[in-house]
């Protein structure tokens, strides 16, 4: 019983004989709205991800608005050269790499953590409080919170006066290089904690009630069912979730550290995107911000790729 | 029951607090075009006076009397002068309406789409197929005007500026200065532009004081930096107040008391024999950090300075916090605005920058070049037959009618003429949007202008404490002699190597700059940070700046 509708099913989805012509007309009589569905994305993607991608010859150019693609002349990797050879390159790779990975050493597992203590909780208005305040910062604006994280560590601001309340001095916490990294990290914890830990919610409904119980008659205390159960079931999305993450490595959100660095911090928070922003200022040099551009794409790919392998000989999960 | 309508009543009302929020974005208030129309006819039927006489024959080098008689209409690509925020587009703006009367050219404004980057929309415009008749553009920070009329994508004017805009012409060959400026190093002439009448409109920033202060504890205003010392310790001592100001205003800042030029960020500036030179490699320099250093040190120097903005400085300036400053004659007055509307009682005035020996002259004060680096150029695209008209309608900011009508509007209207000169009426300076709004209304040349900015309206239209401000800060200077161009250009091979190296040299120059500041780093080690600059490239940046000079000289 139970065969004969798996292949019922298959049937219904994937005409399987026949040629290729009358088994496409098939398909197309059976899953046309389907296919309706996805066509308008398709078309987007077609027109603004996948036609734009020539553009990124410009990046072995030297690109004239005015001659355009075809009349700029090619200058091979020298665009490349003036990059790697610039004085402040290891730098920037450096803190690029820095704040990114410290970002996702800390922040990657927050969600979870208030994911799971959510969990948790049985009182159900309590836990509902919690969740709506714990996402409202995110929706505040980038701007704003820079401002709020500027007054804050003022040599006035309140984080001062905690500071002298337990005798230390006062200073400006945003001129210290040293407190760059946690100040950006710690900020941009509170403010998508609670809209990450969404998606560890849903999934966590999403695991069997009954494992729980037969845990429990098992004799597991909470903990123990936490590693045991909870868990691994939340791997397949937190791997898939890191995998993403980490495919963003070198695209540190440029804005935010714009808007909190000085030159007295640039030694720890001058990244690879603000540094070739003020170099644009005074140019338009669009063949060197394509070829920096092209090199973060490439060091991105490649940690996704790792990441996947990874994931998938880890927890037999991978994007694909 | 109940419960569900309840649900579904607040699910609709969220529903529609979404949707009335949407309409709120986007979109200019209209509320005021209703009082601009009827404005509006007004000036027309008043600017009837002007349409004295025809036009005689447009004979070449002749000077024609304005309106022209002539159907040609013109196309200008702009990124400013454009129409006063509450008018939806140029037709509604009194100044661009009136310009076209007293021209007697249609001329259609594009301006870049508002909230978007004007470098890309002015890219994205050369790039295009349709170009319009006039470009306005700041052509002299970009310095490639003569790659521009090698594209063929604007026209060389040499033998068409003599010919049809003959006042203009007149004018550059007046002054030196402006004719180098708007010419390129093959000495091609390329563009009608912006300029100041007077070296008093080209400064804006300056050191600011406590005026209450110092008569309360019986100080004279700071002269040498000896007195500043002694000044900025008793304001520490007795109103715990400290120096205060935003990194970005201190250019060149305190630099004139140790005769030096800069601060934070890269400075080029002349030497006494017209040698280029930077700044931060001048033993002068080193002592000026050296005494910023021991100021800081001893609390006399805000310790937030490295992460204010004008908003900081401001709030601080409210709360007391702060005894002088560098800051803008706009920051100022909103400083004494402040003080007024919470009654403080402080007293904010511009005070001399100071100077080595007392009576010396001050070498290095906050100005530009005389010439604004925006010019208009008209592009290929415009036909030969409508070359004269293009010309003659920029010409009109140099005659002496369009000089006023471009400084100060209707006359009757916006000024009247007392004593010979123009006087603003009470529908400027009374206005109830500010004085800043109405001239962006009624005038042309608040920012930057086709034409010549005359001394008198902005004297006119800036508060009086600003006018004090600037008028000490201009009185003992002859900051001219020091000060780079801003119409010099480069070539397209030196701009390349210039840009390769000069970033990472700005970076590490803001970088060390506010670290010896701070103390963070000895001054001991600036003989180490002037052959790191050595060997990042600096004697490069200056042989290039120095070519470029030499040839703007020539020119």
């Amino acid at each position: 019983m139970k065969v004969m509708l798996k292949k019922d099913k298959k049937a219904a989805v994937r005409p399987s004989k026949g040629s290729f012509r009358a088994r496409a007309v098939r398909d197309w009589k059976m899953n046309r709205y389907k296919y309706l569905i996805v066509l308008p994305v398709l078309i987007y993607l077609a027109v603004f991800c996948y036609k734009p991608m020539y553009g990124v010859v410009i990046a072995f150019q030297n690109y004239r608005v005015r001659l355009g693609i075809s009349g700029s002349e090619w200058v091979g990797l020298d665009q490349f050269k003036a990059f790697f050879n610039d004085i402040y390159f290891w730098r920037l790779l450096r803190n690029t790499f820095s704040i990114s990975g410290l970002s996702i050493l800390f922040g990657f597992p927050m969600p979870i953590l208030l994911a799971l203590l959510l969990n948790e909780v049985r009182v159900k208005w309590f836990k509902k409080t919690v969740q709506t305040i714990s996402y409202m910062p995110y929706f505040i604006s980038m701007v704003v919170v820079c401002g709020l994280i500027s007054s804050f560590c003022r040599t006035d601001g309140v984080l001062n006066d905690i500071i002298t309340f337990f005798g230390g001095e006062r200073r400006n916490l945003l001129s210290e290089k040293g407190l760059f990294y946690p100040i950006y990290v710690i900020s941009g914890i509170w403010q998508s904690i609670g809209w990450d830990s969404i998606i560890y919610l849903a999934a966590l409904s999403g695991i069997d009630q009954e494992q729980y119980e037969a845990a429990k008659v098992d004799g597991a205390g909470r903990i123990r069912q936490i590693v045991s159960i909870t868990l691994p079931g939340l791997m397949p999305t937190i791997t898939i979730l890191l995998i993403l993450r980490l495919g963003s490595i070198l695209s540190v959100g440029y804005e935010k550290i714009l808007l909190l660095y000085q030159p007295l911090t640039y030694e720890t928070a001058d990244v690879i995107s603000t540094y070739v922003y003020r170099k644009g200022i005074l140019e338009s040099n669009f063949s060197y911000s394509t070829a920096v551009g092209l090199f973060n794409s490439l060091v991105n790919i490649c940690f996704l790729l790792a990441a996947n392998r990874l994931g998938k000989k880890i927890s037999e999960t991978g994007l694909f | 029951m109940g419960k569900s309508t309840v649900k579904r009543g607040l699910a609709i009302l969220m529903v529609s607090i979404m949707a009335v929020s949407m309409a709120g974005c986007g979109g200019k208030s209209k509320s005021s075009d209703a009082g601009v129309s009827s404005g509006e006819t007004v000036t027309q039927e008043a600017g009837n006076s002007s349409e004295t006489g025809d036009s005689t024959a447009n004979a070449e080098g002749e000077i024609v009397s304005y309106p022209l008689s002539t159907q040609d209409e013109l196309t200008i690509w702009s990124n400013v002068l454009k129409p006063e925020q509450s008018y939806t587009d140029y037709t509604q703006s009194p100044f661009h309406t009136g310009l076209e009367e007293k021209t007697g050219v249609k001329v259609k404004w594009e301006f870049p789409t508002e909230g978007s980057d004007p470098t890309q929309a002015y890219n994205l415009l050369l790039a295009g197929d349709k170009l319009p008749d006039i470009i306005w553009w700041s052509f002299l920070n970009d310095g490639d005007a003569q790659r521009l009329i090698d594209e063929g994508v604007i026209r060389d004017l040499t033998e068409l500026l003599p010919k049809y805009a003959p006042n203009y012409w007149k004018f550059l060959q007046e002054n030196e200065h402006y004719d180098k400026s708007m010419k390129t190093d093959e000495g091609n002439y390329y563009g009608i532009g912006s300029f100041r009448e007077d070296a008093w409109q080209a400064t804006y920033a300056g050191p600011v004081i406590r005026k209450d202060w110092l008569d309360a504890l019986k100080l004279e205003v700071p002269q040498t930096i000896e007195e500043w010392d002694t000044v900025l310790k008793a304001f520490k001592e007795n109103y715990n107040a400290t120096f205060s100001f935003t990194s970005a205003r201190m250019a060149p800042g305190m630099a004139s008391g140790f005769n030096a030029f800069g601060t934070f960020g890269l400075t080029t500036y002349l030497t006494s024999e017209g040698k280029v030179q930077i700044a931060q490699v001048q033993p002068e320099w080193k002592n000026y950090m050296a005494k910023l250093q021991e100021w800081y040190k001893s609390g006399l120097i805000d310790s937030d300075i490295a992460t204010l903005d004008d908003t900081g400085v401001r709030t601080k300036a409210l709360n007391n916090e702060v005894g002088a400053s560098v800051t803008s004659t706009a920051q100022l007055s909103n400083w004494i605005a402040d003080a007024k509307a919470e009654g403080t009682g402080a007293e904010w005035i511009g005070v001399p920058y100071p100077v080595e020996t007392k009576g010396s002259v001050v070498h290095a004060i906050q100005a530009e070049d005389m010439v604004s680096p925006y010019c208009a150029v008209v592009s290929t695209a415009c036909p030969e037959e409508k070359l004269e008209t293009a010309l003659r309608w920029l010409d009109y900011g140099f005659t002496e009618e369009g000089f006023l009508y471009w400084n100060y509007g209707e006359e009757g209207k916006t000024y009247t003429m007392e004593d010979g000169e123009p006087k603003f009426t009470s529908l400027i300076m009374e206005a109830p949007e500010g004085i800043s709004s109405a001239l962006d209304k009624y005038c042309g040349t608040q920012w930057t202008c086709i034409g010549v900015q005359a001394l008198n309206m902005v004297r006119q239209k800036n508060a009086k404490e600003s006018i004090a401000a600037v008028d000490t800060w201009i009185a003992n200077t002859d900051y001219q002699n020091y000060l780079y161009p801003a119409g010099v250009s480069m070539t397209t091979e030196e701009a390349n190597e210039y840009s390769t190296v000069f970033n990472a040299l700005n970076t590490y120059v803001s970088e060390m700059s506010l670290k010896y500041l701070v103390g963070e780093e000895a001054l001991d080690g600036y003989d180490q940070f002037v052959k790191k600059l050595q060997d990042m490239g600096l004697e490069r940046i200056i042989d290039i700046k120095q070519t470029a000079y030499d040839r703007f000289l020539k020119r």
